[in-house]
């Protein structure tokens, strides 16, 4: 074997924020595959013990064969197989077929790249403000806000999506301004003078408003805003 | 810059944004404390056009020069500080009646505090209200500034502001004066307290002023409270000043002075509004 191929042709161990992954070699024949993995045990025992790992064929094609071959030398070891990806949405369906737990060959958290300008972007970034507003300042932004510091009366919030306040939110606020009403307003207390989302807007009673003292969010529901306290709960 | 700096005084101003809080009653207590513990203090009256820091301190009838003539160089600084008729150490310079905010460049203020500076320890100026340009002269040579409101929905929100445009001007955060509050309407709910002032403003506090009647009269009279020792809003001034020596006086309890004799007499049909 050449040397240029070694690493190619070698099977890999990555740790992820998912766990550990065995990245398999495409043009290897099995058999070596098979030794290299026992050695990889052998070496790193300690490494491996009670581990869960994904055992990743994205650049190798899946046969089953191989895969519960793969299976007992890593249950001999007490090392769990969780997920095996593939590279296709062709061997995905064939591993899903086989009955394993199949993954992307895109690990989920990866970043994304956003061009710059893009539609994409005031979709996606949020701007970032560290400081309280007070009376008479406003900050405006053209995707979300996240705001930490809090909203005085008087002061003003307007953004084209979602509105964060990691704060207090006495003043007014505007989400989804261009008409978005799934946007939602979040704060750690809103006791606000008004909320508007989209083209709707709600105004603290004339008298007598009750606050609740938790983190609170507001939302469209119904064609009308809404708060209710902020669950960690996904919507 | 370059003449010698004797004193190298502190610049402060006393602003709030709302009108009628007590902003020239406090310049003129804070003052005139400071200048009973020994400190040469000139009080400064920023509010051209509208004169009020002379009367408080009934040197009205003294004036010949305003802070506008020495700006526009018609007289001497000398000439136009007035001394007051108790404290030999406290001084005024006083606005000018006949004209109007105009006058008075934020530069010119500039050169003139930094002139003030080498000769006095304080130089206290005394703000008009609002942020407009008589505002912006009152804080452009200031070190550091004293937020006066009241316990107001209205005084609060403007003095926000104000502490907004005090941090944009890039000073220290200003440090702020509750005046004229009432602990017995604090009590039943029907004033903010000092707490719920400071949850909005988020600024060190330096001095709660109990209201009191005194004030008023001393102030028709031209006698600053803080020179009373019976006043209790004459002893929250002194604790300013002091406080502003930097010493560590702690707040006075603001419990309804004679709690018994008032619900007595609110018992008695004599309304409870002080």
């Amino acid at each position: 074997m050449l040397d240029g191929q070694r690493a190619e042709a070698a099977v890999r161990v990555r740790g992820t924020q998912d766990g550990v992954r065995l990245l398999l070699p495409p043009t290897v024949p099995f058999a070596a595959v098979l030794a290299q993995v026992r050695d990889l045990l052998e070496t790193r025992a300690a490494f491996f013990r009670g581990a869960a790992l994904t055992l990743d064929f994205t650049e190798r094609e899946p046969v089953l064969d191989e895969i519960v071959a793969l299976q007992q030398v890593l249950d001999a070891r007490g090392v769990r197989v969780q997920a095996i990806s593939a590279g296709t949405a062709e061997y995905r369906e064939r591993l899903a077929r086989w009955g394993y737990r199949t993954e992307g060959a895109e690990p989920a958290r990866r970043l994304r790249l956003i061009a710059p300008g893009s539609e994409e972007e005031a979709d996606g970034n949020a701007t970032y403000v560290r400081r309280t507003l007070r009376s008479g300042m406003s900050v405006e932004a053209a995707g979300h806000l996240v705001l930490i510091g809090d909203v005085n009366p008087g002061a003003l919030v307007v953004a084209g999506g979602d509105v964060l306040v990691w704060g207090v939110v006495r003043g007014t606020v505007h989400a989804g301004r261009n008409g978005d009403t799934e946007a939602v307003i979040a704060a750690l207390r809103l006791a606000p003078m008004q909320l508007r989302i989209a083209n709707l807007v709600a105004r603290a009673p004339d008298r007598g408003a009750q606050h609740l003292d938790a983190p609170a969010l507001a939302r469209v529901a119904d064609g009308q805003i809404i708060i209710e306290p902020w669950r960690i709960e996904r919507r | 810059m370059e003449e010698q700096q004797d004193r190298n005084g502190r610049v402060i101003t006393i602003t709030s944004g709302k009108g009628g809080v007590g902003k020239t009653t406090t310049t003129a207590n804070v003052g005139a404390a400071l200048a009973a513990r020994g400190k040469s203090v000139v009080l400064v009256d920023a509010d051209i056009g509208l004169r009020n820091l002379d009367i408080v301190l009934g040197l009205e009838n003294r004036i010949v020069y305003d802070i506008v003539d020495v700006v526009e160089g018609r007289c001497r600084l000398r000439q136009a500080l007035i001394r007051d008729k108790r404290l030999a150490n406290l001084a005024l310079i006083p606005a000018a009646q006949t004209r109007d905010k105009e006058a008075v460049s934020p530069e010119q203020m500039r050169e003139l505090c930094d002139e003030l500076r080498q000769q006095f320890d304080f130089i206290l100026i005394d703000s008009p209200a609002g942020i407009e340009r008589g505002f912006r002269n009152a804080i452009a040579g200031a070190d550091e500034v004293l937020v006066v409101t009241n316990p107001e929905v209205s005084a609060v929100r403007d003095a926000d502001r104000i502490v907004g445009l005090v941090e944009a001007a890039e000073l220290p955060p200003p440090r702020l004066i509750v005046n004229r509050i009432d602990p017995e309407l604090v009590r039943r709910g029907d004033m903010l307290s000092v707490d719920d002032v400071l949850e909005i403003l988020a600024i060190p506090l330096i001095g709660v002023v109990p209201a009191d009647e005194s004030i008023v009269t001393a102030t028709n009279r031209g006698e600053p409270v803080a020179l009373d020792p019976q006043s209790r809003a004459g002893q929250a001034f002194r604790d300013i000043a002091a406080r502003l020596l930097g010493e560590d006086v702690p707040f006075q309890p603001l419990e309804v002075p004679n709690g018994v004799w008032r619900r007595m007499l609110r018992a008695l049909g004599f309304g409870g509004r002080a």
